[in-house]
């Protein structure tokens, strides 16, 4: 962008109304969420054909559940701690977020390794089963953008490139987490509800 | 001396005996000759026609090799065994099998373990005739190629075609010349030859003139050539539905299509021309939303009446019949005397129960089948799991024993499930019996249960107005009342020849294009004779086994 | 792919050496809105002639079922033993030539190509709100196509179960060769393909709505924009739902599951483990997207349309206010809508009366817009450029099209005329023509914009006519087999003897088709040769109102020099009375105000100097600035 000043692109940017880099990752958000939409819909139309097994789902992964919500209140914290030029906070703050995420992927395998001990695999003809194991995998691959989200949000905090004046990662990787532990507690009771 | 005589008397009688033992053993083989000379044509003519030609045709490759000739390629007592089942014989490795399988793209032929082998030599013995000479043209045909599947001409190198595409482009040059040329003129001249916009407006009015009347010619060439007046109740109602939609869009397309064109031309820049700046008129706007709207409104209305009383539920004396569909052809069944359809279940498949009824002999039948498979499929784990270290095609074909294997032992399993289930075996299925061709009474209504085997079919009747998709795991179904006879179809067509058909309207495979099944309309009183005497074959049928069994 | 057409460009930009950029990051890894648009455009050509070169093949079967063309064993080998297509790649053909148009011509190529490089340029922002996932939307399409073209090299061939990839037929290789490896591959491609919808049309809706210049308010933005902008709104809520339902259908081919299977016996396998699924909520998540699609397919042609025909008229577009509430309209229900391709399911029929209801109400906008797209021509002062002719022609295919679709949403009407040849007509009219003539009246209109030269007018006119009337010839004739009952997607007519009557006519319409595939070649000709050795065009060659005609065609980064222009009007000032020009650019102040004609050549390509801003009056362009300089206009 050579020919353009700083000054310029400083004035280009007035003009906008968001961030439009925020914006694109909200616009993905709403994608994903159509995404568990379709598969959530698909769930109930085939709940409602009958043959279906009502399975209890396991204990893991109501500890699962508790994680997501810790994380994001990490996650909160080390925004605002970034907000406030708290370097060390938002350090400990990212890092635990970190820590917990890797604990909820923890939890879902020992979640899934106890459906197997139960004979409910995700092939084969249980349908329930298997919209299960779909529902919380996709949820599951979709962590893996938040881990590296994540992952680049700390690095920069330690690069001290996170602070007051640069919110921009943080608050990209704050929404997405956010979006992730939201979508979690929906699935869960949404699986937990229409057993 | 009285010895001899008595001797030579005796070895005459025993000569005599021996000579018409002979005698009779050459009669006995020579009839054996004769009748396999005598394999029965006409009846293989139906078989092929019922069974083969969804996929097989005797001078030309369809889904299947051309069968021309087959009986000097192959062995009967091979064609037998492989027409009966294909899939064991490539199973076993049968080389010749196993090559024409990897030749037809893998794709397995159909088996037809129900028939016996007078029925696969009568089949040959048609194909031996060389099949029907190609169809005399129907009178609706204007020359143009059509039945191929008994046999057709030898086919022609594509001369005449190359000829027209030749001619199409030599025509096309020449046009991008002469506007060549043309450019070439006008700059050398420095006149302008044409004004492109002028020219432009006026092909407009030429595209409407010859559009309009092109979309006239069309129906009146075209339009006679679709359906004819609904040949069952609903149907009709259908076809005034379609007439007032006709005039209603016919109307809008007509009118705006010349304003479009009518518009380009009258518009079109001249020099000193401005536009007019009428940029909205919101009371236009109002009247072309509304007017659209209750055009519309009227149409949804009717359309909606209509489906309400299409897929009503069926009267209660409705004729249940079972249409089940499958790669590549349609069989039929009808609930025989008790008038109940007797339950299915795809588990109960086989070669003698192509529908999976649920009949306990069948049952037992393909239960046994079942097991030896399975037993077959694990003896042949076992060995492969031996080897330790496998090549690359040793590890293929352990895979594809695994889910040889996956598949029999739920098959088996599901089956040995069945076995007291009394809801399904409750013997209302005894009594079915599967025509090669529907019968359905005029002016009754039909209720058509709808199944398929392996892939989604739709079962279209055009004539009847009638379509549903049959889907496997979902029964669907659709009710109507036939109006027309074949009979008095066919002097409405003024074709002795038409018949009605059911055929495939959903992609399955390769011979979707090829599935099709006679319907026959006839009177009620027809139709009873026709169902009493179905009902009669299947009781005697019944009698025969259990003379039979004892 | 890209560099035979951008080693051509190194000859224009030459002299740009305003900074050094490589070879692969300005023409390979282009992150420039513009480049990106050309990419798209280029493979979406590229695609769209091997779709239709698919399309010739399979009409010669139907045209000639009896003939044994050798070129046709030689091009295809096994595929066409004897000269004759194999029933299983004639249906392998249809399937692929479907995927092809639907996906990779009429979306990606469409809308990749013009939203791309309308949307930054006609709002008023220096590119993309996020150039970095505008390249990557660029590539996982161009990945997406090399992976869907490798499928027709595989031994059992390319996916055949037709671009709607019913299960089971998608999902047992034992029903057809197809569904082996070359469904698995479509599977692939569709995923790419749907990742780079998703990416691209989240930066059209960003930019959109947060990057336009000052001055553009929502109500002052182009059509197209409007259109590209709901667009990318349909595309955004309605992919992940194919995605979704792509994801069940790849689970039970390959894991084992059982979404879609239940109670299958199939030749060659026998008795098949999976039961409790459904296949018919594929159709459900498939048409979910489906349905959309096709809006998403024919807006923004719409949009080009009254971009193209206001421009050609001299005419402000007749209710430009009616025009967005209608493509919302349209948005909006089509969501409602994807039933309408199931009444034959079997579905519950309450069902089909709703959907019956909704799709006979998306009428109402559609046809509103066409009567303001013949208010505009009313009265109007037209030019007929190619882009002009192929908007006009638009309108007409679009009202032959979309009145037959009438028919096809009344259930009771579906009943007879579903899976035949009349659903064949009426989408081809509405979208394999309608549509493509949006794209080609796009391509024409624009072309200066992307090259900065004219394409050959009178190569356009023969081009526009030849396949307009092929459109309508090969077309036409098809619903007339529809209502005769003839089945879609039938390799011949051989199954009953009263199909016999329209083999004549698909000689006639293989002809026609093949008529109009000459026409095209004529396209891509003009096409090509005028990127290089085109007539040189000004700036604003078709005096045009939008923005995009106020940036350099040089290709810069970041469009405009200096600063965006502001926008002070609203993009349709044609033929004011009084204005004695007959257009007013967005971006000229002060409504009322005349405005000095254009010059007839470019205008001088701006300096780096200092351009000392008007006292008191917020950013005119730097151009428009020095053209007033130029030309001495007072203020």
């Amino acid at each position: 962008m050579s020919m353009m000043s700083a000054a310029q692109t400083r004035t280009d940017e007035k003009n906008y109304i968001f961030d439009p880099k925020k914006f694109n990752l909200w616009l993905a958000i709403i994608g994903s969420a159509m995404l568990f939409a379709a598969l959530t819909s698909a769930y109930i139309v085939r709940r409602a054909e009958g043959n279906w097994n009502a399975f209890l789902i396991p204990q893991q992964f109501i500890y699962s559940t508790v994680i997501v919500i810790l994380s994001s209140i990490t996650m909160q914290w080390a925004y605002f701690a970034a907000k406030r030029d708290e370097i060390i906070q938002l350090k400990v703050a990212l890092f635990s977020t970190l820590i917990l995420g890797v604990g909820f992927g923890i939890s879902q395998f020992m979640g899934y390794k106890v459906l197997v001990d139960n004979n409910l695999f995700f092939s084969g003809d249980d349908v329930a089963s298997s919209f299960f194991y779909a529902i919380t995998g996709f949820h599951f691959l979709h962590l893996f953008g938040g881990w590296i989200a994540l992952i680049r949000a700390t690095h920069k905090a330690f690069k001290l490139e996170i602070h007051k004046k640069s919110m921009r990662t943080i608050t990209m990787a704050a929404t997405y987490w956010h979006f992730m532990g939201l979508l979690w507690i929906y699935l869960y009771l949404f699986l937990f509800l229409n057993r | 001396m009285h010895s001899n005589i008595a001797f030579s008397k005796k070895m005459n009688i025993q000569t005599g005996k021996n000579l018409t033992r002979i005698m009779l053993l050459c009669a006995l083989i020579l009839t054996t000759f004769v009748n396999g000379w005598a394999a029965d044509a006409a009846k293989g003519k139906d078989l092929f026609e019922q069974n083969c030609t969804s996929c097989h045709a005797i001078n030309e490759k369809l889904i299947g090799p051309a069968l021309a000739g087959v009986q000097d390629r192959r062995q009967e007592a091979w064609l037998l065994k492989w027409v009966k089942n294909s899939t064991a014989m490539i199973k076993d490795g049968d080389p010749t099998a196993v090559k024409l399988f990897d030749e037809n793209n893998k794709v397995a032929m159909t088996s037809f373990e129900n028939f016996s082998d007078e029925d696969v030599k009568d089949i040959l013995a048609y194909i031996a005739t060389g099949g029907d000479k190609p169809a005399a043209a129907p009178a609706e045909t204007a020359g143009g190629n059509n039945v191929v599947t008994t046999g057709g001409a030898v086919p022609e190198e594509g001369g005449a075609s190359w000829m027209i595409v030749v001619i199409m482009l030599g025509i096309f040059i020449l046009v991008v010349q002469v506007f060549n040329i043309l450019k070439l003129v006008s700059e050398y001249t420095g006149t302008k030859f044409f004004n492109p916009n002028k020219s432009n407006a006026i092909l407009m009015l030429v595209f409407l003139i010859l559009g309009m009347t092109g979309a006239i010619w069309e129906f009146a060439v075209h339009g006679p050539l679709t359906l004819p007046e609904a040949a069952s109740e609903h149907g009709k109602f259908i076809d005034k539905m379609f007439n007032i939609t006709l005039y209603m869009t016919g109307g809008v397309f007509v009118i705006t299509q010349i304003a479009l064109f009518a518009f380009a031309y009258l518009y079109r820049h001249k020099e000193g021309r401005k536009a007019i700046f009428y940029a909205h008129n919101n009371k236009l706007e109002v009247y072309w939303t509304v007017i659209p709207a209750i055009a519309l409104t009227i149409l949804v209305l009717n359309g909606f009446s209509m489906w309400t009383k299409i897929t009503s539920k069926a009267p209660e004396d409705a004729q249940q019949i079972e249409v089940f569909a499958y790669q590549f052809g349609w069989k039929v069944r009808y609930p025989g005397a008790d008038n109940v359809l007797g339950k299915s279940n795809f588990n109960l498949i086989s070669g003698t129960n192509n529908l999976g009824v649920a009949i306990r002999s069948e049952y037992e039948k393909v239960r046994a089948e079942a097991k030896e498979t399975l037993d077959e499929l694990t003896k042949e784990h076992e060995f492969l799991s031996k080897n330790d270290d496998p090549t690359e095609e040793e590890a293929i074909a352990i895979a594809d024993n695994n889910k040889k294997l996956d598949r029999a032992q739920g098959h088996y399993s599901r089956l040995l499930a069945l076995e007291n289930n009394e809801r399904i075996f409750d013997g209302t299925g005894d009594d079915d019996f599967l025509p090669t061709e529907i019968h359905i009474p005029v002016d009754e209504p039909v209720l058509f249960h709808f199944r398929a085997r392996d892939v989604i079919h739709s079962a279209y009747m055009p004539y009847f107005r009638v379509q549903m998709n049959c889907v496997p795991g979902m029964p669907t179904q659709f009710w109507f009342k036939p109006t027309k006879t074949t009979a008095q179809i066919r002097s409405e067509k003024n074709d002795q020849n038409f018949d009605y058909y059911l055929f495939c309207a959903k992609i399955c495979g390769a011979a979707h294009f090829n599935m099709k099944m006679k319907v026959i309309v006839e009177s009620k009183a027809d139709y009873q004779k026709w169902l009493r005497a179905q009902n009669n074959k299947v009781a005697n049928k019944k009698a025969e086994q259990e003379v039979a069994i004892k | 792919m890209a560099n035979a057409t951008h080693s051509a460009e190194l000859h224009h930009d030459a002299h740009d050496h305003h900074h050094e950029e490589s070879f692969i990051r300005k023409y390979v890894f282009s992150m420039d809105h513009k480049m990106i648009s050309k990419q798209f455009l280029i493979t979406g050509i590229i695609m769209g002639v091997i779709g239709m070169v698919m399309s010739l093949l399979f009409r010669l079967q139907l045209a000639w079922p009896d003939e044994h063309f050798g070129f046709l064993h030689t091009l295809l080998g096994k595929w066409a033993p004897d000269g004759k297509l194999d029933p299983n790649f004639y249906l392998s053909l249809i399937t692929i030539h479907g995927t092809i148009m639907v996906f990779y011509v009429l979306t990606a190529g469409l809308s990749g190509t013009f939203s791309n490089l309308l949307i930054p340029l006609q709002v008023g922002a220096r590119d993309m709100a996020s150039p970095f996932m505008n390249m990557l939307s660029y590539w996982f399409f161009f990945c997406s196509s090399v992976v869907l073209l490798a499928s027709l090299f595989l031994e059992t061939g390319p996916a055949s179960g037709g671009w709607t990839i019913y299960p089971p037929l998608s999902a047992l290789p034992e029903a057809i060769p197809g569904s082996g490896a070359g469904m698995t591959l479509w599977l692939v491609a569709i995923i790419l393909f749907i990742a780079s919808s998703l990416l691209g049309g989240i930066n059209y809706i960003s930019t959109i709505l947060n990057m336009r210049t000052k001055g553009m308010s929502m109500n002052r933005m182009p059509l197209t924009i409007w259109a590209f902008f709901f667009t990318a709104v349909l595309g955004l809520l309605a992919f992940p739902v194919l995605l979704g339902g792509g994801l069940l259908l790849i689970f039970d081919r390959s894991f084992g599951t059982s979404f879609y299977l239940s109670d299958i016996w199939v030749n060659g396998a026998g008795a098949l483990n999976n039961t409790g699924g459904s296949p018919i909520l594929f159709q459900h998540l498939f048409w979910f997207l489906g349905h959309p699609e096709v809006y998403i397919i024919l807006m923004p042609a719409l949009g080009i349309t009254s971009e193209v025909i206001a421009t050609n008229a001299r005419k402000p577009i007749f209710g430009y206010t009616a025009m967005i509430i209608s493509l919302l309209g349209i948005a909006f229900l089509s969501f409602l809508v994807w039933g309408h391709h199931m009444f034959i399911t079997g579905m519950n029929p309450f069902l089909g009366e709703i959907f019956m209801v909704i799709t006979l109400i998306i009428a109402v906008p559609s046809a509103v817009k066409t009567f303001n797209y013949l208010a505009t021509l009313w009265k109007g002062n037209i030019q007929f450029t190619p882009g002009m002719l192929f908007a006009i022609g638009l309108v007409s295919l679009f009202i032959s099209g979309g009145l037959t679709g009438i028919f096809l949403g009344n259930a009771t009407l579906d009943i007879n005329l579903h899976d035949t040849y009349f659903v064949v007509a009426h989408f081809h009219l509405v979208m394999g023509s309608a549509a493509i003539f949006g794209m080609l009246a796009g391509i024409y209109h624009w072309f200066p914009r992307m090259y900065g030269r004219y394409m050959n007018n009178t190569l356009g006119y023969i081009h526009f006519w030849l396949t307009f009337a092929s459109a309508y010839l090969v077309f036409f004739p098809m619903h007339f087999m529809g209502i005769a009952g003839v089945p879609r997607r039938y390799y011949q007519f051989t199954v009953l003897p009263e199909f016999g009557v329209w083999m004549d006519v698909n000689v006639l319409i293989t002809i026609a088709a093949i008529v109009g595939g000459l026409a095209q070649v004529l396209f891509l000709w003009n096409f090509f040769h005028s990127i290089f050795r085109g007539k040189k065009s000004p700036q604003n060659p078709w005096r045009s109102n939008t923005l995009e005609w106020t940036a350099p065609v040089e290709r810069i980064h970041g469009n405009w020099p200096g600063e965006i222009p502001t926008v002070y009007r609203w993009p349709y000032d044609y033929s004011r009375p009084d204005s004695e020009e007959d257009f007013i650019p967005q971006n000229v102040p002060d409504e009322g105000q005349t405005v000095e004609p254009a010059p007839k050549k470019a205008p001088a390509k701006p300096k780096h100097e200092e351009v000392p801003a008007s006292e008191g009056e917020d950013g005119p362009t730097v151009s428009f600035a020095a053209l007033r300089k130029l030309f001495g206009f007072a203020r």
